[in-house]
């Protein structure tokens, strides 16, 4: 199932979960507490960073990749898709986005 | 007043009627106890320690209670809180560890008004450093070794962080030696106050430290954590000591607090809080004296 976030049409957005996330950057090891559960997690800058654009509306796995790319100075094609499934899937695991139908995207 | 303004008969009473109230750091402790031998080692012990007063509120309300095994009909001591006990019974030779070790379950089970390291925690100079460290890896000696050359016992066991502002509450307690560490100290610090060795332990031979007692008599004095130093103690290995990642510091904190799931979002802030302020360190040792020179210079060189 979690595999699934590699399907680039599916639209992400993040949960209620991931309003009441504290996080603190340890160069590049961000130590992220989550209220909701109580648990804290350790997420690499990417991961953090996916978050962070999802703040801006939700969209796919591209969109949001785009926007990193864009954050960062960096030219689309240096940055790929596939490096962010694992932060996609984890982050899904932790109920901090979730998929939605294309119809309700705010991108 | 210490307990050893007593007359050994007026302790020996109080711990056989109501019970003796001591001070040890932020806790009123009541002891109740009857077998002989227990109560020669808290003599011997706990005579610099502050007697609380008789209505202080009790925080650990604790005894050893004489008894016989079922089966063998050997006596037996037996650990009580609030007068019902916790564990089985421990022989009776074993009475002062097994009091040691209520007194820690006490603690780490109990008092969540603190964020509860395992971790023993030294000061000099108004700055603290902790030792987070796993059993074995040599935290005991080391501490023990820094309190019998110029640093202050804050504790052994428990790194018990202040939520209001991050700072170290003393718990200045009797350090159990384990096995092979008890010879090192009596070697390095003949004068040191070392009880027995109780052979056969669940944890090998144990024989007690007892705490300087300037340790003791400032056991009301805080300390902000400095140094964040995760000991390991290597046969034959040179000194190491190498600064460590932050990252990987706030990891190993976090997941060596005996509470940080109970109190969630407080433990984190002050996990991350200390980890902020501190430098953090590993420290291979396997020689005593280069491990503690190692510290001095650590604190010498924000002193200078």
């Amino acid at each position: 199932m979690a595999r699934n976030a590699q399907n680039s049409d599916s639209i992400y957005r993040l949960t209620a979960a991931s309003d009441a996330l504290v996080i603190v950057d340890w160069d590049g090891v961000n130590a992220v507490y989550q209220r909701v559960s109580g648990e804290t997690h350790v997420f690499n800058d990417v991961t953090v960073s996916f978050l962070y654009c999802l703040r801006a509306g939700s969209g796919t796995v591209g969109t949001i990749v785009n926007r990193l790319a864009a954050a960062f100075g960096a030219a689309e094609e240096e940055v790929h898709v596939e490096n962010f499934v694992d932060a996609v899937v984890r982050l899904e695991e932790l109920g901090l986005i979730e998929r939605v139908d294309a119809g309700v995207s705010g991108a | 007043m210490i307990v050893g303004s007593l007359s050994r008969r007026a302790f020996d009473e109080r711990l056989a009627g109501t019970g003796l109230k001591v001070q040890l750091g932020p806790f009123v402790v009541k002891i109740r106890a009857e077998l002989p031998s227990i109560v020669s080692h808290l003599w011997a012990f706990y005579r610099e320690y502050p007697l609380s007063a008789l209505e202080a509120i009790t925080d650990f309300d604790v005894g050893v209670r004489r008894c016989r095994s079922m089966r063998s009909g050997r006596r037996q001591a037996q650990f009580l809180v609030d007068g019902r006990p916790p564990f089985w019974p421990l022989p009776a030779g074993h009475a002062l560890p097994g009091f040691e070790w209520g007194l820690n379950w006490c603690v780490a089970t109990r008092a969540h008004n603190f964020l509860m390291l395992h971790s023993a925690v030294v000061e000099r100079g108004g700055c603290a450093a902790l030792f987070p460290a796993w059993p074995g890896h040599g935290k005991s000696t080391l501490c023990t070794g820094l309190i019998h050359s110029g640093w202050r016992l804050l504790s052994d066991e428990f790194g018990l962080v202040c939520p209001e502002d991050g700072s170290l509450v003393p718990l200045p307690r009797l350090i159990p030696l384990k096995n092979e560490s008890i010879g090192v100290i009596r070697r390095f610090r003949p004068e040191a106050h070392i009880g027995p060795s109780f052979y056969g332990t669940r944890k090998g031979t144990v024989a007690h430290v007892r705490p300087p007692a300037d340790s003791i008599s400032r056991a009301q004095e805080t300390a902000l954590p400095r140094w964040l130093v995760f000991p390991r103690w290597v046969a034959g290995s040179p000194l190491i000591l190498e600064p460590m990642d932050k990252g990987q510091a706030f990891l190993m904190v976090a997941t060596n607090a005996f509470n940080y799931e109970v109190l969630g979002e407080i433990a984190f802030n002050l996990v991350s809080a200390m980890v902020r302020r501190c430098d953090c360190y590993s420290l291979t040792y396997s020689d005593l004296d280069e491990a503690i020179d190692a510290m001095d210079r650590l604190s010498a060189s924000i002193h200078a």
